[in-house]
C-alpha cells in the first residue's frame, strides 16, 4: 500500500494524482450511472388489493403460479405479462402511457409511427388501464363498464373504452356508480360510430 | 440519341390519335420527356404514357404536359374533352385485342412505387371529392394496381386494407377513414403519406374526426433510460476522462500505483562506496523502481556482523569479494555477483616531488611522464628499491628538503585500500607472484615488515579522503582523486599509476533477489551510473562514461597500458601478510 514516504510522493504523485483523478471519474461515473437507474421511470403495477374480476381467457396459456385470491393472482399476471414485456401502462384519465421496461415491444412499433404517441388499437400487448369506471349496461349473463377517455365534464358523451364482465367471473360485488379501478384487458376494436374502444377484460381490480 | 417512340396508327381511335397530337407538341416544342418532367412536375414515365396511345391521359396530366411544350391549353381542353367523349361513348364496345409490346418509348417507364409521391400534391386539394380524385389519380400515374395488389401491399407495410373497404371508398366521393388513406397511400408507394395525412385532417368534418380514436402521450423513459441526453450529457465527459485515465495508467505500467509497495534494501556497503547511494538523483532514481536501500558502512564488509542478512555487499577489491562468495557458495546461500564499477591503485605526489622521482633517481627511474598528458607511469620494483636505500627528498634534488622519502598509505589493519597496498608490494617483492600459503605469508612479512614500519602507517580515512594536505607521495584509489578533481581542480598533484598496476574492481554481491534487481540497476541506471562516475570510479559496461566526464572538466584522460596487473593472495594468506606487517591488534 502507499507509504507516508515523502520521497515516494515526490516521485509518484503526477501518478497518484492521476490515478485519483480516474478513479474519481469511474466513481462519480458509477454513481451517476446508478442514480439514474434508480430514478428511472418505471411503470410497474404495485400488488393489487382487490380484485373484482378475472377471466383468464384472453392470456391463452401465460405461466402463472397458483395463488389463494384473484388480488394475488392478478398481481401474479401482471408480474408475468410485465416480464413477458407485454404490458403497457395506461392512464385513462390523463390520456398518457409508459412501459415498464426500455425499448419495450408492447408499444408496437412501427415503421413511420409517431413514437410520442399512440392509441389504444396500435398497441400489440396488454393493457393495465387506469380510470373513473361505471356501469352502463347489465343483462342476466354479463354487466359492462365504461370509462371516458380524459376528464370530460360529462363522461357520458364522450369517447370511452368499454369492458363487458361476464357475472359468474365477477369475484365480489362492484362498487355502486362512478369508481376509479383498474382494467387489464387486451384492446379489440374502436366503434366509430358511437366512440367506444371495446377491450377484451382478464382482470378489473384495485 | 433517344430511341424514337413506337409508331401509333392514326385510325385506331380517339386516344390514339390525342396521343399523337402530343407527340407531335412535344417534337415541336423539342423537348424530351425528361426535360418535360423537370417542367411539368410529373415523372417522365407518366408524360410518356400519355404519349403512348394506350389510354387517354387525365386532364392534369394532359394540362401539364401542353404547358410545358407551350402549347395552347384550351385548345387542348377542348381537343382532350372530345377525346374523352369519344372514349366514353366507346366504352360499351369491347377493348382492342391486342396491345403494342410495353417498350415503345425513349426511356421506359419506371413502374418504381417510390418516385410518384410527388406526382400528386395533396396540398393542393380543396374539397373532399378533389381528395378522393387526388387518390385515383396516384393510382393510375403509379400504374393503375389491381385493389388486389393494393391490398396486399397496404398489408406488406404493416396496415389493413381489404379489397372490400377499397371499393366502396375510391366509387365515392366523401372522405375516407383517416386509416384507410394512409394504408392506400403507402401501398400506392408513398413513401412519406404524411402530407396526405395533414390534408385529411384539413378537408375532415370536425364532427367526423371526434369519432376518431384518442392518441395518447407516449411518457419519456419509455425508451432507453440510459441513452437520453440528460444523462450522456454528464456521463461521457466523465467517462472520457476516466478511458483516458485508465489507458495513460495502463501504458506508464502504474494501474496498481496504490498497491504497490516500497522494498527496503539492505546493504552492507565497503568504505567510500556508501557515497554511491547517498545521492537524491539515486534515491528518487530508485524509488521509481520502488526501491528504497539503507546500508552499513564497514571497511571490511565480510566482518560485518549480519553480513549474512543483508540484500547486498558492495565491496571494493577481489580479495574480500572472493571471501564473501566462496563463503556464500559453500553454505549454498543465494548470491549473484557483478562487477558494475571498477577503479585502481595509485600514488599521487606532489609537482615537485614527482619531478624529484622522475629526475633524481638516475638510472633506475621510479617514475616516467605518459606520453601525452601530465600522468607518470611508476615502476613499483624500482621504487622499493629506492625506498630500500632510505634516500631523502634532498638526495633526489630537493636541496631544501631533508625528510625521507616515504610512500604514505592507509592502515592495511583497517583499510582496504592499505591492504591492497600491501598486496601489492608482496606481489612485486615476491618476483610478481602472489603469496601462495601462510608459510610464504610469514616469510615475505618479516622482509617487508622493515620497510612498511618505516613508511609509517597512517590512520584509515573514510569518506571524502584528502589528496592534499598529506605527505607528499601516498596511496590513494584512483576515483578519490578525480572525484576531488571534479570538485577542486589541484594542478599541483599528479598521479602515479602503478606497474604492475593494482586494479580495484567493485563487487556487487547480491545475497537475495531484490539484492540482484538492485545489482542489476547498478549496471543500468542512469542515474547509478551518473553518480558512479561523479564519484571517480570507471563504469564497467561503459568505459566511455569516465573519460567524457574527465575530458568534460578540462582534465587529460590517462593511459591505461596494458600489461601485468598484480594478482592479490587470497584473503586468509592476505590477513596473514597485514597482521603479520601491520600489526594488527
Amino acid at each position: 500500500m502507499i507509504s507516508g514516504d515523502p520521497l515516494w510522493w515526490g516521485v509518484w504523485w503526477p501518478w497518484a494524482l492521476l490515478w485519483l483523478v480516474t478513479f474519481g471519474c469511474v466513481l462519480v461515473a458509477g454513481t451517476v450511472l446508478l442514480v439514474e437507474y434508480t430514478g428511472r421511470p418505471r411503470y410497474r403495477h404495485r400488488p393489487v388489493r382487490v380484485g373484482y374480476f378475472l377471466d383468464r381467457a384472453p392470456l391463452g396459456d401465460l405461466p402463472t403460479g397458483p395463488e389463494d385470491t384473484p388480488a394475488e393472482e392478478i398481481t401474479d399476471i401482471l408480474a408475468a405479462l410485465d416480464a413477458a414485456d407485454e404490458l403497457v401502462h395506461v392512464d385513462l384519465r390523463a390520456l398518457e402511457l409508459g412501459v415498464g421496461r426500455p425499448g419495450s415491444r408492447a408499444l408496437g412499433d412501427r415503421f413511420g409511427r409517431d413514437p410520442r404517441r399512440r392509441r389504444l388499437r396500435d398497441l400489440d400487448g396488454f393493457v393495465v388501464l387506469k380510470g373513473s369506471f361505471r356501469a352502463v349496461a347489465q343483462n342476466a349473463d354479463t354487466v359492462t363498464l365504461a370509462a371516458p377517455f380524459g376528464d370530460p365534464p360529462d363522461p357520458a358523451q364522450a369517447p370511452r373504452v368499454q369492458v363487458t364482465c361476464r357475472l359468474a367471473d365477477l369475484r365480489t360485488r362492484l362498487p355502486e356508480g362512478v369508481f376509479a379501478a383498474y382494467c387489464l384487458a387486451r384492446p379489440l376494436d374502436w366503434k366509430r360510430r358511437d366512440r367506444r374502444l371495446v377491450l377484451a377484460p382478464v382482470a378489473l381490480f384495485q | 440519341m433517344p430511341r424514337r417512340e413506337n409508331p401509333i396508327d392514326p385510325d385506331a381511335g380517339p386516344v390514339a390519335r390525342f396521343a399523337l397530337g402530343l407527340r407531335e407538341l412535344r417534337e415541336q416544342a423539342g423537348h424530351s420527356y425528361r426535360d418535360l418532367a423537370g417542367i411539368a412536375n410529373y415523372t417522365h414515365g407518366v408524360l410518356a404514357a400519355a404519349a403512348s396511345g394506350r389510354k387517354l391521359p387525365t386532364w392534369p396530366v394532359t394540362r401539364a404536359f401542353v404547358l410545358a411544350c407551350a402549347g395552347d391549353e384550351e385548345a387542348w381542353q377542348r381537343r382532350w374533352s372530345a377525346a374523352k367523349a369519344e372514349v366514353d361513348r366507346a366504352a360499351d364496345l369491347p377493348p382492342p385485342v391486342a396491345e403494342p409490346p410495353e417498350e415503345e418509348t425513349d426511356d421506359p417507364p419506371e413502374p418504381s412505387r417510390e418516385v410518384v409521391g410527388s406526382v400528386i400534391d395533396p396540398r393542393q386539394v380543396a374539397t373532399p371529392a378533389e381528395f378522393m380524385a387526388a387518390l385515383r389519380e396516384l393510382r393510375v400515374v403509379t400504374g393503375n394496381p389491381s385493389l388486389r395488389e393494393l391490398s396486399v401491399r397496404a398489408g406488406e407495410a404493416g396496415h389493413t386494407l381489404p379489397v372490400s373497404t377499397l371499393h366502396d371508398v375510391l366509387k365515392r366521393d366523401r372522405l375516407p377513414n383517416r386509416d384507410v388513406v394512409t394504408a392506400f397511400v403507402v401501398a400506392c408507394g408513398v413513401v412519406e403519406p404524411k402530407a396526405w395525412d395533414a390534408a385529411w385532417e384539413r378537408l375532415c368534418d370536425p364532427v367526423e374526426r371526434d369519432r376518431e380514436e384518442p392518441y395518447l402521450t407516449v411518457l419519456p423513459g419509455a425508451g432507453r433510460w440510459f441513452l437520453r441526453p440528460r444523462l450522456l450529457r454528464k456521463l461521457l465527459p466523465l467517462s472520457l476522462m476516466a478511458v483516458i485515465g485508465v489507458v495513460l495508467l495502463l501504458v506508464s505500467a502504474t494501474v496498481v500505483l496504490p498497491f504497490s509497495s516500497v522494498v527496503s534494501i539492505t546493504g552492507v556497503v565497503g568504505g567510500q562506496l556508501a557515497a554511491l547511494f547517498d545521492d537524491d538523483a539515486v534515491r528518487t532514481a530508485l524509488m521509481r523502481h520502488n526501491l528504497r536501500v539503507s546500508v552499513t558502512v564497514s571497511d571490511r564488509p565480510d566482518t560485518v556482523a549480519n553480513r549474512d542478512a543483508a540484500d547486498f555487499v558492495l565491496v571494493t577489491g577481489e580479495a574480500q569479494a572472493n571471501a564473501i562468495s566462496a563463503d556464500r557458495t559453500a553454505a549454498g546461500r543465494y548470491l549473484y555477483a557483478t562487477q558494475p564499477l571498477t577503479t585502481q591503485l595509485v600514488l599521487v605526489a606532489g609537482r615537485s616531488y614527482a619531478v624529484a622521482l622522475a629526475d633524481g633517481t638516475g638510472e633506475r627511474k621510479v617514475i616516467t611522464r605518459q606520453r601525452g598528458n601530465p600522468y607518470y607511469d611508476l615502476d613499483m620494483a624500482n621504487l622499493l628499491d629506492l625506498l630500500d636505500r632510505a634516500p631523502t627528498w634532498a638526495d633526489l634534488g630537493m636541496a631544501d628538503d631533508r625528510s625521507p622519502v616515504v610512500v604514505s598509505s592507509p592502515d592495511a589493519c583497517q583499510s582496504a585500500l592499505g591492504e591492497a597496498y600491501l598486496g601489492l608490494v608482496a606481489f612485486v617483492q615476491a618476483q610478481f607472484q602472489p603469496v601462495a600459503d601462510v608459510r610464504a605469508a610469514d616469510e615475505l612479512a618479516s622482509r617487508m615488515r622493515p620497510l612498511v614500519l618505516s613508511q609509517g602507517l597512517q590512520p584509515v580515512t573514510t569518506g571524502a579522503a584528502s589528496a592534499s594536505g598529506r605527505a607528499p607521495v601516498s596511496v590513494l584509489a584512483e576515483n578519490l582523486f578525480f572525484a576531488e578533481q571534479f570538485q577542486h581542480r589541484d594542478d599541483d598533484l599528479v598521479l602515479l599509476y602503478p606497474r604492475p598496476a593494482m586494479p580495484l574492481p567493485v563487487s556487487f554481491l547480491a545475497q537475495s533477489p531484490v539484492g540482484r534487481q538492485l545489482g542489476e540497476l547498478v549496471a543500468s541506471e542512469p542515474a547509478v551510473r551518473d553518480r558512479a562516475v561523479r564519484l571517480g570510479y570507471r563504469v564497467v559496461s561503459d568505459p566511455a562514461a569516465f573519460t567524457d566526464a574527465i575530458t568534460r572538466r578540462g582534465l587529460s584522460v590517462p593511459t591505461l597500458r596494458a600489461g601485468i596487473s598484480a594478482v592479490l593472495p587470497t584473503l586468509p594468506n592476505l590477513d596473514r601478510l597485514v597482521t603479520r606487517v601491520g600489526d594488527c591488534g
